[in-house]
């Protein structure tokens, strides 16, 4: 449904986003995910037609952004990062006139305008100027406006900023709610937003894409041992020797609290039985044993810091697709 | 076709739902007002020292309206610039120019929907003013084809002076400097009328085409010609053109 081949866009001789490419399918919804100034909103923006690529092509709903714009806005529903509000017009006025410059029909403007306020919990607020609203009306009024002309392709720029987390998820069950019927590309920094309503996720770093895939085969991805940690009541006493000693156990550190320690295994290894035993033989006193999943916020900083990348290779564009670059296995 | 129109509704919705209409319809009606009060003024001093023998070609029309309406030229290139400021200007500024430029319409649309809308403006004004001959006709003869002439005149120059002014606003998102440049643009026009007097004849011809005032002096002189009216047509489709340019040419910045 939406596709970018290789876009690039300079600013004079900056490069803003650099040979992007992706695609969506239809009715899924798209995780945009980098860090602030990473491309997220120029990339948006070229896809849908606000601005124009310095190369490659985007197609949306199967139409050439750039060489059949009026076709592929037809079918866009667009939130922009700022939302784009006429300030001395009421919601309801608004969203008739954006109704109406979207093409719908004269006819059934009243009844568009009438289910996007309901879909987005704006009703209460349908009489009111647009320049009184709370942020996160303003917010919610935006993706309203995005919707009412009922578009097959979504992209919505940060939907959630600016709301308090009881509106964000209400939001999110919006944006959920739209899933299988229309194909959404939505922009965020804020991790949790991405597992919580995406099906995939790319991540963009820089400028370029730095992973496209879901979030759990990217966790696994990026995971290159077994991580385990244990709490003991009475730390000292060599037990860290006996754990390091054990079979397919790679690397044993202090972690984070005291007493705690991490255990590192070969990957595919559950040493969590051995360690049990040993550090019961030992009587160190066991209270706690859990392994330690990787959380989104490690996915991403493993990918968006090239800890790991020789400095050469973090200048230039990824070749190889969808691969992380600091990632330890492909 | 049908973009423009929507986007001329908004226009119109947001010019009169807030003061800039008003306060511009004002500026203009105390000016050309007291203008014109002067000017009857003028006409009837002129009629108490003839004592009741006017020559032949003594024509109130000619005394009070034909230099009230060549007044009042110079009254639009101060409003003219206040009324298109914000057309683009406050649109980049809120960013609702995201909203427009990414909803199926073309730039095309979207400029003359905006001109559309302050023509419609002006020709309220122009409807309004129709009042001062109007209150004359009830206590004497007027020349009625002049005044359609004029009248018509002022139509064709308001329309260039207002794409101008549009095109002004499509270069900075800031209304203030968006009028300045409008002010600029149709002072150089006006000023060309000056400069053609102290020039030698082949640029004299060249400077006299392109100034406002002699082309505007034939209409209000009851003549008229299709050049003059054609040059105030080019000259709004031109600017017009160059605000769709300058449309277009944002995608690539």
């Amino acid at each position: 449904m939406i596709q970018a081949d290789s876009l690039s866009r300079s600013y004079g001789d900056r490069w803003a986003i650099r040979d992007v490419s992706f695609q969506a399918r239809p009715g899924e919804i798209l995780g945009f995910l980098g860090p602030n100034g990473a491309g997220k909103t120029t990339t948006m923006r070229i896809l849908s037609g606000f601005l124009a690529p310095t190369s490659g092509r985007a197609t949306v709903a199967g139409y050439n952004v750039t060489e059949q714009p009026l076709e592929a806005k037809r079918r866009l529903g667009y939130l922009p990062e700022v939302v784009p509000l006429y300030e001395d017009f009421t919601t309801r006025e608004y969203l008739k006139f954006v109704a109406r410059l979207k093409g719908v029909d004269r006819r059934k403007v009243d009844g568009a305008v009438d289910q996007a306020m309901t879909m987005c919990a704006v009703t209460e607020v349908a009489d009111r100027l647009l320049r009184n609203l709370s942020r996160g009306y303003r917010q919610r009024v935006g993706l309203a406006h995005a919707i009412v002309h009922d578009p097959p392709v979504l992209i919505l720029d940060e939907p959630t900023s600016a709301m308090d987390p009881r509106q964000i998820v209400e939001i999110r069950n919006v944006i959920r709610g739209l899933r299988g019927t229309h194909t959404i590309i939505l922009s965020t920094h804020i991790l949790p937003e991405a597992t919580a309503v995406c099906d995939r996720v790319i991540v963009i770093n820089e400028g370029a894409v730095v992973a496209v895939d879901t979030y759990e085969q990217l966790a696994a991805r990026l995971r290159s041992s077994e991580k385990t940690l244990v709490r003991i009541a009475r730390p000292d006493g060599g037990l860290a020797d006996r754990l390091r000693g054990l079979t397919g156990v790679l690397h044993v550190t202090p972690g984070p609290a005291h007493g705690e320690l991490v255990v590192e295994a070969g990957l595919g290894k559950d040493v969590r039985e051995e360690i049990a035993r040993a550090v019961v033989g030992t009587g160190a006193g066991l209270l706690e044993l859990r392994p330690l999943a990787m959380s989104l916020e490690d996915v991403f900083l493993r990918l968006v810091t090239h800890e790991d990348a020789p400095a050469g290779e973090a200048e230039g564009p990824p070749h190889d697709g969808g691969r992380p670059k600091g990632g330890g296995r492909a | 076709m049908r973009g423009s129109l929507v986007i001329a509704r908004k226009e119109l919705r947001q010019l009169f739902g807030s003061p800039i209409a008003y306060v511009a319809l004002a500026m203009f009606f105390v000016i050309v007002g007291f203008l014109f009060f002067s000017l009857v003024g003028v006409y009837s001093y002129q009629v108490l020292q003839l004592q009741g023998t006017p020559p032949p070609d003594f024509n109130p029309t000619r005394i009070i309206f034909t230099p009230l309406y060549q007044d009042t030229t110079f009254v639009l290139i101060l409003l003219v610039p206040v009324l298109t400021m914000r057309l683009v200007a406050e649109e980049d500024r809120a960013h609702t120019m995201e909203l427009l430029a990414t909803s199926p319409v073309t730039n095309t649309a979207i400029i003359l929907g905006k001109y559309v809308a302050i023509v419609v403006l002006f020709l309220a004004m122009l409807a309004i003013s129709a009042y001062m001959p109007l209150s004359l006709a009830l206590i004497g003869r007027l020349d009625w084809g002049l005044l359609a002439s004029t009248y018509l005149g002022l139509l064709l120059l308001g329309g260039a002076f207002l794409s101008i002014g549009l095109f002004a606003s499509t270069l900075n998102e800031n209304q203030i400097v968006a009028a300045a440049i409008g002010f600029a643009l149709l002072l150089i026009f006006w000023v060309l009328g000056f400069a053609q007097q102290a020039s030698g004849s082949g640029v004299q011809q060249v400077l006299s085409s392109l100034s406002f005032a002699s082309h505007f002096s034939n209409f209000s002189g009851g003549v008229i010609d299709t050049q003059d009216a054609l040059f105030f047509l080019s000259l709004a489709g031109f600017f017009l053109f160059l605000g769709i340019v300058a449309l277009e040419s944002r995608r690539w910045r």
